[in-house]
């Protein structure tokens, strides 16, 4: 019988595709651009071209720029045969510039901006720049701080980057900042320094916050299109009064999270109060810490406190540790009893933990 | 039933009994059974695979036949570590290049999912970290750039190399 040698040109273009598809983005266009015409056309596709990500992270998700040599293949040879098809860059802040400034990107509208610290961001956002006409476009952005070596950013650099970003990027409608440490060195605190920021244009933020007033600064009319808003606030300082001059209704909200795993302490004056201005809210999540309070946060507490005054929430996902002190004075409910409180709940999925502390009159 | 065969034929016109358990690892065989109501005593022609290649799909098969269903692939996971490949997949597919490519297509006409991902993921390690003309020399790949496209690629290529 006569054996026909197969080839990898003998495949279909799905099969090539799937073959590609274990390799990510950049290798593919790195290894595989300029083989022949059907490869050059395959690659060129939007499927491999419409997101790139032009970084390197390592096993420990420490991000580094990409090596001169392959940054200068992608900037000469690569980005100017596939601009058109760019619509999002993940970039590490070092080589920004160059990446950006390699070519027009008729459609770019999204960037990721990593390992960005305080120099940096003062130089990209503060100063009138190259890439000015490049951010207009922009729609979605995230970025991630990095430790500098100089000194952390005082609360008005914060401050100021936060606001330069929204008046660069006039265009923005999801902005997400976040830090690739550990701990939240982005994060935005309006005890001594008031927001004059705004937007009209942002619909999502994720942020991090130093307070609870922080957030309700964010959510007084000053980002009057904001459909979700995801904070976690880093660590609670002390606030010398819970300011809630913002009493005026969310309708735009949909989706709420709020992440504080320090101790909120005035759940009832505060994290209440701002739920109930969420008239429309449809999904809410809440990873709480309620220190110190009357009762456990149970199913009736929510119900009676939040789901009531919410109607159009459909879904809700909470981790809540509520934390009582003086347990001897207090009618101490079982587990089981708390659990029951969710009997109610549609779809619940729901568990409850209950331990009590004699010693510390804690429970 | 356990160690019930069913008689597929290869396009070469070899027979093989299959366990029906293994043989309907294979997608298309399983419906062929199922919804063609394919009575198990007929003979199920695979007009695209020779019985070289369907002997090694059989082996795949017998070896890989308790593993758990593989979870189905979108655009967040399909960037997976192309090193895992178990050792015994590794020597499984110490074969020539054309034999390679010939078990990828049995896998896509079959739609045996697992060997297919692994046939692919090993290609793609043969390609990784290797220039346009080390991909071409290894996959004997014809070059057929017009010279003025070729003089454009050559010049980019210098200008980056000379950097």
């Amino acid at each position: 019988m006569q054996h026909t040698y197969t080839k990898i040109t003998d495949l279909p273009d799905e099969l090539l595709i799937m073959i590609f598809k274990r390799l990510n983005n950049i290798e593919i266009l790195q290894f595989l651009m300029n083989v022949n015409t059907r490869f050059n056309k395959i690659v060129r596709d939007s499927t491999f071209t419409n997101h790139l990500t032009l970084l390197k992270c390592s096993f420990n998700h420490i991000i580094y720029s990409l090596s001169d040599t392959i940054l200068d293949k992608f900037c000469i040879e690569i980005i100017p045969q596939i601009k058109h098809n760019i619509k999002w860059l993940d970039i590490e802040s070092l080589s920004m510039e160059r990446i950006l400034l390699a070519a027009k990107y008729p459609n770019l509208n999204g960037l990721g901006i990593f390992n960005i610290n305080e120099e940096v961001a003062q130089r990209l956002f503060i100063e009138e720049n190259r890439l000015n006409s490049i951010f207009k476009q922009i729609t979605r952005l995230v970025i991630t701080f990095a430790n500098s070596d100089k000194k952390y950013m005082t609360d008005e650099e914060r401050i100021n980057i936060f606001t330069y970003i929204l008046n660069i990027f006039i265009n923005i409608r999801y902005l997400k900042l976040y830090t690739s440490s550990q701990f939240c060195i982005y994060h935005l605190s309006f005890e001594n320094y008031l927001p004059t920021f705004f937007s009209s244009t942002l619909i999502e933020l994720h942020i991090c916050v130093l307070s609870f007033s922080a957030c309700l600064y964010l959510l007084d009319g000053r980002f009057n299109q904001l459909q979700t808003l995801i904070v976690t606030i880093d660590w609670i300082v002390f606030e010398k009064t819970t300011i809630n001059n913002n009493k005026g209704k969310l309708p735009n909200l949909r989706y709420f999270s709020l992440t504080c795993n320090s101790g909120l302490c005035h759940y009832n004056g505060s994290v209440l109060p701002l739920l109930h201005r969420m008239i429309n809210l449809k999904k809410l999540s809440l990873y709480i810490v309620v220190n110190p309070y009357e009762q456990f946060i149970d199913g009736n507490n929510l119900k009676k406190y939040i789901l009531d005054h919410i109607p159009q929430l459909n879904e809700f996902t909470f981790n809540i540790r509520s934390i009582i002190y003086d347990i001897d004075n207090k009618y101490l409910l079982t587990n089981e009893q708390i659990q029951n409180t969710f009997t109610n709940f549609i779809d619940n999925k729901i568990i409850s933990c209950v331990d009590y502390f004699p010693k510390k009159q804690t429970g | 039933m356990a160690g019930h065969k069913i008689k597929l034929q290869s396009n070469d016109g070899d027979i093989f009994d299959v366990e029906v358990e293994i043989a309907k690892l294979s997608i298309t065989i399983k419906t062929m059974l199922e919804d063609l109501s394919m009575n198990e005593e007929e003979i199920i022609p695979l007009p695209n695979i020779n019985s070289a290649i369907f002997k090694k799909v059989i082996q795949w098969t017998t070896h890989h036949k308790d593993d758990p269903p593989l979870p189905p692939e979108d655009d967040e996971n399909r960037e997976k570590n192309t090193n895992d490949i178990s050792s015994w997949d590794q020597e499984f597919l110490k074969v020539d290049q054309g034999t390679l490519f010939e078990l990828i297509l049995a896998a896509n006409y079959l739609d045996i999912k697992g060997l297919l991902d692994v046939t692919c993921t090993s290609v793609a390690n043969m390609i990784k970290g290797k220039t346009s003309e080390e991909i071409r020399q290894t996959f004997n790949i014809k070059n057929d750039f017009t010279p003025q496209e070729e003089e454009q690629i050559k010049k980019e290529n210098e200008w980056c190399e000379n950097k």
